[in-house]
Parts: C-alpha cells; sequence; structure tokens
C-alpha cells in the first residue's frame, strides 16, 4: 500500500502532474496512520515541530542565543522570556531551539551515516557468510570491543571537540554497534524458503539483496535506526557531562544540561526544564515513532 | 621568634570576642576593597551564627562573648571529622607532585618548614624555629624547633626531627637530586645548597633572597624522614608516609578512604599548653561529582565543602541554614586570561590593553562567584604587599564607573593598533572543569558586542593538550584557574619574568626583569616592597595577563565543628587536610 | 559445535592483537601525554621532559612499544601505572569487580522487567496497556542519565537532609553497607536496558507472532498461551541475545556517568581518570580486558543462536 503511494507520489513529482491527487492520497494515507496509530501521529508531529523549530530558529523573532546580558541573569519564565534566561542572561527558549538543530545534527546525522554504513557491512557480512564475514566480523569485533568511552573521547580529542567531530565519532560508534544486528537480521532470512525460492529461480545476489533481504531486514533496522538517534542525542548529552560534548557557546541540550547548570537544580530549575523536556521528548518521540512506522512498513505485518 | 606564642596569647589575654576577630582578619583580608566589602557584610552574618552556635547561645546575631575561657583550661574536644576531595592522586612523591601529600589528606600527618599565620599572613617557625640572615645574605641560618619530633613509628620511632631531615627534603624540593623533581624548586630561588651545620641547617644562597622563606611556609612543601625518602616506597604506596603532623595515618585506601588518628605525642601544643590537636581523628574521603559533594554535605555525611559558586551556595544555605560559612581572600589560585604575547594581536600592549578596558570585570565573574571576589592586578589580592584590590577596583578598566570612557579609549587603542573596527581573530583556550568556559564564553560575548568584526573562538580542550600547548606557546590566550604563590617577589618572578616558569605567553621584558630581580634579591624588607610596587605598575601598563579576580573563598562547615574561623584568614591554605588546620582550636566539642 | 568454539577461540588472539594496536595508535594520537599532564603546573624545560620520559619508559618509537606490550601481556604482564606504580592488572581487577557487580545487578533487574514487559506488550497490541508500557519504557530511556542520577543524589538531600549512599564502602568492611551502595545506581541504569529490551522482545514478538508456524500452531488450535511461549518467545529471543551481548559491552564502560555520581570506583571512571591523565597502560589494560570479555560474549552469543534457531548454521 504505501509502495504504491510512494510510487505514484514520486511519478506525479516528476511529471509536475497529479498534484491534487497526490495531495489527496497523502493525507489520506497520513489520516489512516494517525487513526492505527495515535501514539505514532503524535511523536510525527512533535518531530515535525522539531524539525520546523530549528529549521525557523533563526527566523523567528526571538531574543538572540548568544548575547550574554547580565541585567536579565537567571529570570524565571515570563513574557518576554517563556523559558526564562540562564545566568548569563540568555534567553533559554532561543537555545533551546538552536540546540535542536545540533541535536537533529548529531542525532540524525550520526545515526543516517552510522547506520547506512552499519546495514552494508551487516548485508555483506550476512550474505556472503565464509571468509568475507569472518573477516568483517572480526573486525566488528574489534572495534565493538573497544570500551566506547575510549573511542568516541579518543575520536574527538584526537579532532578537537566540535559539532561536526562529535557526529563523526558517534557515527563510528553506530557503525559498528549496528552491524551485528544487521547481519544477525540478514543471517536469520537468507535460508528462508523465499530467499531460496528466488536462488532457485535464477535470481543474482544484487537481486536477492535489495529486492529480499534488504526489505525483510528493514524492521530491525528501522528499530535500531530510531533506538541509535536517541542513543546519540543522549551520547552526546553524556559526553557534554564528560566534557567532550560539543563545545560552547553553542547550546546543545547535552551542554545545557551538564556543567553547573545541573547543580542548579533547586533554585533555577527553568535551567533544566527547557533542554530536558525537549531532549527528553524528542527521544522519546523518535522512539515512539520509529515503532509505529515499523508496525506499518512491516511488509508481512501488511494487512493484518 | 615565636609570632605563634605571643599571637595566642593575645588572642586569649585581650579576650577578642570571635566574631570581632573574624570581622578584623576579613577585613585585613580583602583589604577594606569595597566589594569584598559586600562579601564581609554576609560573612559577617555567618561568623555571628557560629558565634552563637559555638557559646550554645539560643539568640540569633547575639554578639555576647564566645564561649567563657576558663583560666585552668578549654572545653573538652574531640570526635571525628569527616572531609573529602573530588581529586584522584597518582604520584606521590612530593618533590615532583606536591598535590598528593598536601592536598590528599595525607597533610594532616606532615608539617612545612615555616608557615603563615592564616589571619595575618605573618610568617612564622613551624618544624624550623628561627632563623638569621648572615652577613650580605649569602647564608641563612635556622634553628630546629627541639620540640619537633617524628610519629612513633617505624623506621623512624619518634626519633627528633633534625637538620639533616630538614637538608635533604630542602635539596629535593630545590631539584639539586633529581632534575624530574622540578614542581617546586621556583620555591627555593636563590639556593645553592642546604646542609647542617652543628645541630642548625645552613641554606647557603648563591643569590640572596627573603623569598625563600614564603617559600619554606608554602603549604606544599611538606618534610619527611630522610628514612622514608631514601626507601621511596611510600612514593607509590601512601599507607608507607610516616610524619611529625599532628595526625597518624591509620588506614589509606587511595581514592576510597583515608583515616587518621590524633597524634598522642603531637610536637605542638595550643597557648594555654593544651596538647594539640583537638580532634580524634579525620575520615578523609573521595567523592567524584560536585552534585554528591553538596547532596553529602547537606545530609550531613561530611562535615565541610567548598562553596565557590554563588548559586550553589545560596541552595546549601537555603537546605541547611545551620550551616557555618567562612569565607576569606584565598592566595592560592586565581582566575586569569592570558594572552600568548609571542604572537599577534597580542604581541602589541595596545590591543591587550584594550581588550582589558573593554571587559566588563563583573559581567564575566558574578555569574560564577556572585560577590566573592576581590579585584587583583598583577598579583593575589590576598598578598600584603599586593596593590590592594581597593584601589585597584578605581583604576581604569576595572572601576565600572568608568566604562563609558574606558570604551571610548578602549576603540582608539585598538584603531592604533592597526585595527579600526577591532577586526582581531583569536581563540580563548579553557578546560572544562573549571567554569572558565563560561567566563570565555562572557568575554567572547562581551568583545562580540563591542568589536562586531572580531572573531574570538572558544576552544575546549583537556588538561593534557593545555599542558602540551601552553609549553609550546601553541595558543592565542587562554582562561584558567591558574595557580599562584605565597610570596609577590616569587609571584611576579614565576609569572611575568623572562622565561618565568609560568609565565606561558613568553611575555619579556627587560626593565621588568630588572625590577623583579630587585624584588628578588633585596634583603631589606623595604627595598623589596617598593620593587614590587615598581614591577606591579609596570605589568599593570603592560598586561601581559589580565587577572580576572581573585577568589573570595567561601566554605561551609557542619556547625559542630569549632574554631575554623580562627584558622582562616587571607595567610590560609584552601587545603583542609594540611595540619595547619590542626594547629589550633579546631575540632568538635564534646 | 566444539570445532566452532575452538576455532572462535583461537580467532580471538589476531582480534585482541589488532585491538590493542588500534588502542596504542589511537592513545598516541591523542594531543598531550602523560608527562605534559605531570608537568602542567610549569614550564617544564626540555631536559624536565626528557628525565621523565626515561623513568617512565616512554618516548621509543610506537612499534617497539606495541612489540613491548605485548610481549609483556603474552606473559601475563600489563605493565604499571604511569602515575601509582601499580601493577595494572591490580589496578583492573580491583575497579572491574565495582563494574561487575554494578552490572550484574543492573542485567538482573532490566531482565527480569524487560522481556515480560515486551512478552505482554506484544500480545496486547494497540491496547491502552500496550501503550502505557511502552510509552514509560521509552520515558525512562530517554532521559539523559546523569540529569536522573544528578535528581536522585541532590533533591532528597535538599529537601529532606537524606541521601542515598554517596561513599563507597568495600565489602571486606560492610558487605551490607556495600550492597546498598549498587542498589540505586543498579537501578538506574536498568530501565536503559530493560526499555530497549522490552522494545526488541515486543517488535520481535509481533514479527514471529506472524510468522507461518505459529499460524499453523494456531491453527492447530494450540492454546494461545502455548503459542506465545512455545513458539514465539524461543524465536523472538534471537535479536533480543544479540542486544543483551551489545549491552553487556556498553554497561561494561558506559556506566561511568552513575559511577562517577555515585561514587562508585569502577571501570568506567577508571576508564575516564586515565584518559585524562594519558596513563596509557591502564587504558591499554582496560581495552585488552574489556575486549576479551566482551568477544567472549559475543561468541557466547553467536553459539546461542544455533541453541535458540536450528536453521542457523554456525560458520
Amino acid at each position: 500500500m504505501s509502495e504504491v503511494t510512494s510510487e505514484v507520489a514520486a511519478s506525479g513529482t516528476a511529471l509536475g502532474l497529479a498534484v491534487p491527487k497526490r495531495r489527496f492520497r497523502l493525507a489520506s494515507v497520513l489520516w489512516k496512520f494517525a487513526r492505527r496509530k495515535p501514539l505514532g501521529a503524535f511523536s510525527g508531529l512533535l518531530l515535525v515541530l522539531l524539525v520546523a523549530g530549528a529549521v525557523l530558529s533563526d527566523v523567528l523573532p526571538l531574543a538572540a542565543w548568544d548575547v550574554v546580558d547580565q541585567s536579565q541573569r537567571l529570570q524565571s519564565p515570563s513574557f518576554s522570556h517563556p523559558l526564562g534566561t540562564d545566568q548569563f542572561g540568555r534567553d533559554i527558549l532561543s537555545r533551546v531551539l538552536r540546540g535542536a538543530r545540533i541535536s537533529l545534527q548529531v542525532g540524525l546525522g550520526g545515526t543516517v551515516l552510522g547506520v547506512s554504513i552499519a546495514t552494508s557491512l551487516g548485508v555483506i557480512s550476512g550474505y556472503r557468510g565464509g571468509i568475507v564475514d569472518n573477516v568483517i566480523q572480526r573486525c566488528v569485533d574489534v572495534v565493538q570491543a573497544i570500551p566506547p568511552v575510549i573511542l568516541l573521547i579518543g575520536i574527538i580529542a584526537i579532532l578537537g571537540p566540535s559539532v561536526l567531530n562529535v557526529t563523526l565519532a558517534l557515527a563510528f560508534r553506530t557503525s559498528f554497534e549496528s552491524s551485528r544486528v544487521a547481519r544477525g537480521a540478514v543471517v536469520a532470512i537468507k535460508d528462508s524458503p523465499f530467499v531460496e525460492a528466488a536462488r532457485v529461480l535464477g535470481a543474482g545476489s544484487g537481486r536477492i539483496i535489495f529486492s529480499h533481504l534488504l526489505p525483510n531486514i528493514f524492521a530491525p533496522m528501522i528499530i535500531i535506526f530510531t533506538l541509535n538517534v536517541g542513543v546519540n542525542i543522549l551520547s552526546e548529552a553524556a559526553l557534554s557531562f564528560l566534557g567532550y560534548g560539543v563545545p560552547p557557546p553553542e547550546p546543545s541540550w547535552g551542554g545545557m544540561l551538564s556543567g553547573q547548570n545541573r547543580l542548579y537544580m533547586i533554585s533555577a530549575p527553568w535551567l533544566l526544564i527547557g533542554p530536558g523536556v525537549a531532549l527528553t521528548l524528542t527521544v522519546y518521540a523518535v522512539n515512539m515513532f520509529g515503532d509505529a512506522l515499523r508496525d506499518v512498513l512491516d511488509p508481512r505485518m501488511r494487512g493484518v | 621568634m615565636e609570632p605563634e606564642q605571643s599571637y595566642w596569647q593575645r588572642f586569649w589575654t585581650k579576650k577578642v570576642t570571635r566574631r570581632r576577630l573574624v570581622t578584623r582578619s576579613l577585613m585585613a583580608g580583602a583589604g577594606l576593597a569595597a566589594v569584598a566589602t559586600v562579601g564581609c557584610g554576609d560573612d559577617d552574618g555567618g561568623g555571628t551564627t557560629t558565634a552563637t552556635a559555638t557559646a550554645g547561645a539560643t539568640t540569633p546575631g547575639a554578639t555576647s562573648t564566645p564561649s567563657p575561657t576558663p583560666a585552668t583550661g578549654l572545653p573538652p574536644f574531640g570526635g571525628e571529622a569527616v572531609l573529602h576531595t573530588q581529586f584522584q592522586f597518582g604520584d606521590f612523591n612530593p618533590f615532583r607532585s606536591p598535590f598528593a601529600p598536601s592536598i590528599g589528606g595525607l597533610g594532616c600527618t606532615l608539617d612545612t618548614p615555616l608557615e603563615f599565620g592564616p589571619l595575618d599572613f605573618e610568617l612564622r617557625g613551624r618544624l624550623l624555629d628561627s632563623w638569621e640572615i648572615v652577613g650580605d645574605g649569602s647564608e641563612i641560618l635556622f634553628d630546629i624547633n627541639p620540640d619537633a619530633k617524628w610519629h612513633n613509628q617505624a623506621p623512624v620511632n619518634a626519633r627528633a626531627v633534625d637538620a639533616e631531615d630538614m637538608a635533604l627534603n630542602i635539596t629535593r624540593y630545590a631539584g639539586k637530586v633529581d632534575p624530574s623533581e622540578v614542581r617546586l624548586a621556583s620555591n627555593m630561588f636563590g639556593l645553592d645548597t642546604a646542609d647542617v651545620v652543628g645541630d642548625q641547617l645552613r641554606l647557603n644562597m648563591s643569590t640572596p633572597s627573603l623569598s625563600v622563606l614564603n617559600g619554606l611556609a608554602y603549604y606544599q612543601m611538606t618534610v619527611h624522614p630522610r628514612e622514608v625518602i631514601e626507601a621511596e616506597e611510600a612514593f607509590t604506596d601512601p599507607s608507607k608516609f610516616v610524619g611529625s603532623g599532628a595526625f597518624v595515618l591509620d588506614k589509606y585506601d587511595n581514592g576510597v578512604e583515608a583515616i587518621f588518628s590524633r597524634n598522642p605525642e603531637y610536637w605542638r601544643k595550643d597557648s594555654l599548653g593544651q596538647q594539640l590537636p583537638y580532634l580524634d581523628s579525620v575520615r578523609f574521603k573521595w567523592l567524584s561529582d560536585p552534585a554528591a559533594e553538596k547532596a553529602a554535605f547537606e545530609s550531613g555525611d561530611v562535615d565541610y565543602i567548598q562553596m565557590l559558586d554563588q548559586l550553589v551556595r545560596d541552595e546549601i544555605l537555603t537546605a541547611r541554614p545551620d550551616t557555618q560559612v567562612t569565607s576569606y581572600l584565598a592566595w592560592g589560585s586565581a582566575f586569569n586570561f592570558r594572552f600568548n604575547t609571542a604572537k599577534a594581536p597580542f604581541s602589541d600592549a595596545r590591543v591587550r590593553k584594550a581588550i582589558h578596558l573593554a571587559l566588563d570585570y563583573e559581567d564575566v565573574i558574578n555569574p560564577i562567584l556572585g560577590s566573592n571576589w576581590a579585584y587583583s592586578g598583577a598579583l593575589s589580592a590576598a598578598l600584603p604587599e599586593a596593590i590592594p584590590s581597593s584601589e585597584i577596583s578605581q583604576m581604569p578598566g576595572w572601576n565600572p564607573a568608568t566604562k563609558a570612557q574606558d570604551l571610548e579609549q578602549a576603540r582608539s587603542l585598538m584603531s592604533d593598533a592597526g585595527f579600526p573596527d577591532g577586526g582581531i581573530s583569536f581563540s580563548i583556550m579553557v578546560i572544562t572543569t573549571q567554569q572558565t568556559d563560561e567566563m570565555a564564553v562572557t568575554i567572547q560575548s562581551l568583545l562580540k558586542g563591542i568589536w562586531p568584526a572580531m572573531d574570538v573562538n572558544v576552544e575546549v580542550v583537556e588538561v593534557a593538550d593545555l599542558s602540551s600547548r601552553l609549553g609550546a606557546g601553541d595558543f592565542d590566550s587562554v582562561v584558567q584557574f591558574a595557580p599562584r604563590l605565597p610570596d609577590a617577589a616569587l609571584d611576579l618572578f614565576n609569572n611575568y619574568s623572562t622565561g618565568g616558569s609560568l609565565n606561558w605567553g613568553a611575555y619579556s621584558n627587560s626593565a621588568l626583569d630588572a625590577l623583579i630581580d630587585d624584588s628578588l634579591t633585596a634583603i631589606d624588607a623595604d627595598g623589596r616592597s617598593s620593587a614590587i610596587l615598581q614591577a606591579e605598575e609596570t605589568i599593570l601598563e603592560e598586561l601581559p595577563v589580565i587577572w580576572l579576580g581573585t577568589v573570595d573563598l567561601a566554605q561551609g562547615w557542619d556547625p559542630k565543628i569549632v574554631g575554623v574561623q580562627q584558622l582562616l584568614g587571607p595567610g590560609s591554605t584552601s587545603s583542609i587536610a594540611d595540619s595547619h588546620y590542626h594547629s589550633s582550636r579546631y575540632g568538635i566539642e564534646a | 559445535m566444539l570445532a566452532f568454539l575452538l576455532r572462535r577461540l583461537l580467532s580471538l588472539i589476531p582480534s585482541i592483537l589488532i585491538l590493542l594496536l588500534f588502542v596504542v595508535v589511537l592513545l598516541r594520537l591523542l594531543p598531550g601525554d602523560v608527562v605534559d599532564v605531570m608537568l602542567k603546573d610549569f614550564r617544564a624545560s626540555d631536559l624536565d621532559r626528557q628525565v621523565l620520559e626515561e623513568r617512565l619508559g616512554i618516548g621509543d618509537p610506537i612499534a617497539v612499544e606495541y612489540v613491548d606490550y605485548v610481549r609483556g601481556a603474552a606473559t601475563g604482564d600489563l605493565g604499571r601505572s604511569f602515575w601509582t606504580q601499580e601493577p595494572v592488572l591490580t589496578v583492573i581487577f580491583d575497579h572491574v569487580s565495582v563494574t561487575m557487580e554494578l552490572m550484574l545487578l543492573a542485567l538482573v533487574f532490566g531482565t527480569l522487567t524487560g522481556i515480560p514487559l515486551g512478552v505482554l506488550s506484544a500480545v496486547k497490541q494497540d491496547t491502552i496497556a500496550d501503550y502505557a508500557l511502552r510509552s514509560v519504557s521509552v520515558l525512562a530511556l530517554s532521559v539523559p542519565n546523569f540529569l536522573l542520577a544528578t535528581a536522585i543524589v541532590t533533591l532528597p538531600a535538599a529537601y529532606f537532609g537524606w541521601s542515598p549512599p554517596l561513599f563507597y564502602t568495600r565489602f571486606s568492611d560492610d558487605p551490607w553497607a556495600h550492597f546498598q551502595h549498587f542498589l540505586i545506581p543498579a537501578a538506574m541504569l536498568a530501565p536503559f536496558l530493560s526499555a530497549s529490551l522490552m522494545r526488541m522482545t515486543r517488535s520481535m514478538m509481533l514479527e514471529v507472532l506472524n510468522e507461518d508456524y505459529v499460524r499453523t500452531a494456531r491453527a492447530k488450535g494450540l492454546p494461545e498461551r502455548l503459542v506465545v511461549y512455545r513458539h514465539s518467545v524461543k524465536n523472538a529471543l534471537i535479536p533480543v541475545v544479540t542486544l543483551l551481548g551489545l549491552h553487556v559491552a556498553v554497561l561494561l564502560s558506559g556506566a561511568v556517568v552513575v559511577e562517577i555520581i555515585f561514587g562508585l570506583p569502577g571501570l568506567g571512571k577508571l576508564l575516564i581518570d586515565s584518559l585524562v591523565q594519558r596513563d596509557y597502560p591502564v587504558i591499554q589494560g582496560i581495552a585488552v580486558v574489556t575486549g576479551i570479555f566482551v568477544m567472549l560474549t559475543n561468541l557466547i552469543v553467536d553459539a546461542s543462536y544455533r541453541f535458540l534457531d536450528p536453521r542457523i548454521r554456525l560458520g
């Protein structure tokens, strides 16, 4: 069902035709999704808001996120500062929105990169088996056996802390950790009757991988993907706690929650509430949306 | 030379109330600085609470005299104090890494050659009893305190501390035995050799200097028995440490806990002849997180906490209103903003000065310390020989009242230096664990507000990276919580002279070098003071380093601990483990 | 099976050698070294550095150091800490026991809650119970654990003057106090594990519940309970076991935050301290020890595939 929809949508866009039709279809698909997966739809909405906030943070009429103003120091939430201000008088709402951009970059960017590598490694390894599998798996074993703390901090310390380098470090970790799951899923289905049938019918490796294996490991990879978006956003936060996160003055959510701010939990809780809620909701929404998406997209779940 | 005796006699006979004493000490420390006086107001309140608490009175704010001191003796003291640290210690070689013995709890088992009166910063004897400067200062002779003896433990078994021990320790500290043991070598400025003459210790000075005396009072200059030093076991196994201090080491489980019990035969007595120390035992715990430290103090698990951060301090006082608060200007460390003067744009004094004039010091420091800091010039505001912070705060750049005209001047200085729109580009190097990143961010924002074309970048690095880049001169500027020395001339020498051991920015000025040289080698106090003053004035013109402020160190104590007020002043160390803390009425009333 | 295990065990040796090479190179690339940290408070001369380097036995080319290290490691000598001069194995053993305890307790808490809840959530798919369970577990996963730990440590202290145990007590000193200290940190780590376990169990259960053999079982008229437990759980466990294997690795050093805040001298904290202080022998030792541990865990996970799904041929 969704495959058909996307094909139609794609051809519609390509031809520049049938716009009303496509819009109708998309709306109805979204509506069906929302009815079947209310939590998933709600999470999706949260993510759309997050992306919008991140994109629009420069356009919206907000206070500057990086200008220190002692006269505005530690204001509790008010009309002019909906989430209050920090100990430097910077508007927390602007900083949270700006932080959304960093979290997306680190969380989504790092995970897309990481999971893509992981899937390729896992499929090649699981499908080819034999010596290729052995070599890849031993490499994965090696990297995965290095405590993530050494790996992440090592990479960041060598490259220097910046948004890009934190993203790269997290992608590296994700790719090796997830490839085992991809491989596990491939191994679990590559001897299934339908794959063997395809092979008997003369399908080549490429065809088997792209039309049989990939769609069928899509479900676990979506889960791994959503799990890792969350994990990577949280990892950035933990790295900030350890002093290796995105450096100031860039307001990553993790950075806003760690350092000295964490100690002001009682006297200035609004320092933590904004970024804390944003981070928690984002990780929550990513995970719930991933779950719902998987339920809907899974080929064998269709029509259930 | 018995300042300690006379000091305590004065204390008890004149019946100075504890409250007045506290106030006085704080005033002395703060140098009557406008900002610090505000701090004093707060602290006086804390002091009052303490006075009433210790007196057992229930009326808050009562100005009654503290617990009456019976002529026959003092109220019985005892009990156990629970202290803590966040530092992790690896190297226990005191000559190479003095942090472990002095901060790692072991300090309370050890003594230093000389010491500072905590309240008056006056140099006084400890293991070394008195000294005599011979002739032109090329020799200094010391008597060893006749009472001083080591713990009654193998391998020293309560033998007396002798000149040979002292000579060996000082030689090691001077880095004369092992070139890698140079951490405190600069404290021994001008020392050629240390040897024994009769039962006296003799320092042979290649360059006569008074600074070496202050260096010997540095709290990290702990003295160890020669048997222990020669065996070297203690340097890797702290349980092998044997000292002469107020406490005896019972157990040292590095990173977990250390337990010290009272040394019943400690060689020091208080002014009334009462045996020191007052505490029965000290339990030293490791915590690794500031939130845990705060919680541990609030729940009464530890008896002490350092409260640098203003907001944290407020939270602690709300949670535990009975907390005794002490506060004093600490000479030990200060925040600085240091320029690499070997590289453009900071090789130009006009650029440095423009930045200084443009900075709003209160904006940079208040978010972190609140009002608990004092303006400082080239020296720590706590040092008696420094230009007092009350004067500094009236100077251009520091004075908030003249900010508008300072800004004008800053702009024109920057233009003169060839940057009419301030279009310089530099990075500020910081490490994350000191809150200096927050200061750097404020500086960045302030400067960008004044010169939008200025490109300021905050660069967060690790300790190892910071150290290697500072050493290699591979930085533009750095904001750090930097160590300072308890001697004005030594501090100037290390921070500003060509090739000085803390002169990371490679600043070099031959006129200043000559002045610093004068201050170091002057044998008369007046000549020394005037040389120090001139040097400081030169530095304030040149500003190779901007000192962002001296910390007015606020500490919280469990109300049961008595006597801390008498121990904390500008001459204090920031190390609660120092046996200094156990050298007077510091304890728990039984 | 035995041949497989033997082959994999033997292949651990080159794996460890590669791992070690990777770590050694990584560490040498870090900016600043142990000498910089030791001499951090003053401008050291080249002579100072040289003397210290000689004393610590560093400064050789990487290849030489690597070969020396491997030679030592082969005889069970992982060197001494640059700082404390203690044998690395002693240091690691001291800290690893703390982390092991924490990890085991967290695994017990997490598995006991995660797997049953996942099965429940799958069986009750798209009901209120499913939504509530998933929401709560995912929320628990979504809060940064240093924030939660800070709240647990500081809030009761501020409001009630009580804090969870923060001082580490050795088992030999007071077993009960020792154990108590682990309860809250382990319970804090458990949701991280149980939430992901639950989600994984749930999706795998859903997949398996729609498999042909399960339908067949249903069609045969087997009671739903039997279908769920006999046919589905066992098959759904394959990726779950993978995940568990992953978590062992992550937990082993990933408990850093909790260890730091709750003052547990575990491996994670040792690792962070050693990294900051550039104590290479200790970091290398940790990498080797945890590396062997993780690889063995993976081996067991792979072997358990065979047990769980006989269709998988062991390569």
